[in-house]
């Protein structure tokens, strides 16, 4: 199922192309400090959210407030 | 209103796995609520021993914490009359659920149980169930009476005061992302409900207005907001526009046709066409957002303004500007370019940067599970585990506020609204042989204790009812009241 998901990505073509290139001009425009702060933003939301796994959707469940 | 009083109320969600791997149960509403009820007396008890004093509901620092419908633990602020203390207390009342959440870790460990209890600020599960994110702000009794003119303000702020939502299984080719979490949930303009109806402003009376004398005006069509900026400029902004309603400069401002069609409409898209009656093009929340914008900007022109004003128009404006030349893919859900990095003020925009990045690291569209979890633990209040959290400590999100402000709103009262008088009774009544009693927000009950270690005296009620002091604070201005204090303090001096 996941592998499936991971395989419809290259075929939005155009907007991968559109992210590359802003891709580019983000790294090329950061500095080293804020280079190091999104590679530890990417680790610590990668943690995260494997910590976390798909299952926790399944079980965040609430009852109605206001 | 040159001075305004305001507060938010915010619901959080609990979320207790007992054990993450064993005998997961289907959670219907009775499995969730019989959780929450056996949840939610720790963290009231955890009160006292992380150190804030309380008299039933209501805490030292004036503010509340209860248990509200649906177990959803709730946070108001005391009254507030500035904007700095009102984000300082709104996001002291997410410090003050964490540390609760450690003391009913502690106690749950303590009773031998383990497992998953996490607090999030949010309005919304995987379900589509809602939980709310409520303000008040004091106006006068003329401004209620047109109350109808804030509408196209209230349905269009959400531009920049949403926090974004991943649509659960949306439909191929409709936008995969909105700007807020509770467009969905709103049906009517007015509405006298709180759950399963809900108007963009609720017209419950809670109280008897005093003839001539100002109101309080409830609007519950915010979401929940992370960011300190995003809570500084709604109030701000909302509160700033509701001095133009009370000075009848907004007479001339449009109309919506559809006030709740709009306010889906633009949360679905942010260049959404809106319709305006009389109108025959189209308009956008940006086009009506800036009609407001200039008519504040012309009404400071020509009356006195706070500081706290002041900044709010500077920044409105510049938040306006980063709006237009942001730019977003609704459809894909993609944001392409953000000059102005609105994403370190605004939620919806930050919470969208960090999908988009988890994205395309992890080469995953909207249909992954991913993007929905980072929805979700954006609003997670653990810094060891909160997404929102993480970008504030690394700097990548805007501070209005140092942190010593909210770590002292935790514990003290805001110094200029009767907050303070409330506080200072709950505060100094600690230790003492007294009992005191919050009736309302208005209303301060202290009853001596005929003798704190046995509440069996024959005598109790009888003995109560005469030595009790009653404390009123009607007037929400004021703050100190010497004659008031002397009685408070003979009184705890009597009974200490």
């Amino acid at each position: 199922m996941v592998d499936s998901r991971f395989a419809q990505k290259p075929k939005k073509k155009k907007e991968t192309k559109k992210d590359e290139s802003l891709e580019k001009l983000a790294s090329s425009q950061v500095s080293p400090d804020m280079k190091h702060k999104l590679d530890e933003l990417d680790n610590f939301i990668e943690g995260v959210l494997e910590k976390a796994g798909e299952e926790f959707l399944d079980e965040f469940r609430q009852v109605e407030g206001e | 209103m040159k001075t305004r009083i305001f507060g938010t109320e915010s619901e959080y969600a609990l979320m207790y796995c007992p054990d993450a791997k064993q005998g997961r149960e289907c959670l219907t509403d009775r499995v969730v609520l019989e959780r929450m009820k056996e949840l939610t007396p720790l963290l009231v008890s955890s009160l006292a021993s992380k150190g804030y004093a309380s008299a039933g509901e209501f805490l030292g620092n004036g503010g509340r914490f209860y248990i509200d419908r649906g177990g959803h633990p709730e946070y108001a602020t005391p009254e507030c009359s500035t904007l700095r203390d009102l984000v300082a207390h709104e996001k002291a009342g997410d410090r003050i659920l964490l540390d609760l959440m450690a003391g009913a870790r502690k106690l749950l460990a303590g009773g031998g149980k383990g497992g998953n209890l996490q607090v999030f600020k949010n309005n919304v599960d995987s379900f589509g169930t809602t939980y709310g994110a409520h303000e008040n702000y004091l106006v006068t009794h003329a401004a209620m009476e047109g109350i109808r003119s804030l509408i196209p303000f209230l349905v269009t702020r959400q531009i920049f005061t949403g926090s974004g939502k991943v649509i659960p299984r949306h439909a191929a080719g409709a936008p995969p992302y909105q700007l807020t979490q509770r467009a969905d949930f709103l049906d009517q303009v007015f509405s006298d409900r709180t759950s399963e109806v809900r108007g963009i402003i609720n017209v419950r009376k809670r109280e008897i207005p005093r003839e001539g004398q100002n109101r309080r005006l409830h609007i519950i069509v915010g979401d929940s907001n992370m960011s300190e900026y995003a809570i500084w400029l709604k109030i701000g902004t909302t509160s700033l526009v509701l001095r133009l309603l009370e000075d009848g400069v907004l007479e001339d401002m449009p109309v919506l046709s559809s006030p709740v069609r709009a306010l889906k409409d633009i949360s679905a898209g942010f260049n959404s066409p809106i319709g305006l009656e009389g109108h025959a093009r189209p308009s956008t929340a940006l086009d009506v957002q800036r009609l407001f914008l200039e008519k504040a900007l012309r009404f400071c022109e020509c009356n006195d303004v706070s500081r706290d004003e002041e900044e709010i128009l500077e920044q409105w404006a510049l938040t306006l500007d980063g709006l237009e030349q942001l730019e977003i893919s609704m459809q894909t859900g993609t944001l392409e370019a953000d000059p102005c990095n609105l994403k370190s003020k605004l939620d919806w925009v930050l919470k969208l940067w960090l999908i988009n990045r988890v994205q395309r690291e992890k080469g995953i569209g909207w249909d992954d599970h991913r993007p929905k979890l980072t929805d979700l633990f954006y609003h997670d209040i653990d810094p060891e585990s909160g997404l929102f959290n993480r970008c504030r400590q690394l700097r990548l999100a805007e501070r209005i506020l140092e942190d010593e402000a909210i770590s002292r709103a935790q514990y003290e009262p805001p110094p200029d609204t009767r907050a303070r008088i409330r506080g200072t009774i709950i505060q100094n009544s600690e230790g003492k042989n007294v009992e005191v009693v919050v009736e309302n927000w208005e209303v301060v009950k202290i009853a001596a204790n005929p003798d704190k270690n046995r509440s069996e005296h024959p005598f109790r009620r009888l003995y109560r009812m005469s030595n009790r002091l009653d404390v009123r604070l009607l007037d929400p201005f004021v703050a100190q009241d010497a004659s008031l204090t002397g009685e408070v303090e003979a009184f705890l001096a009597n009974w200490g």
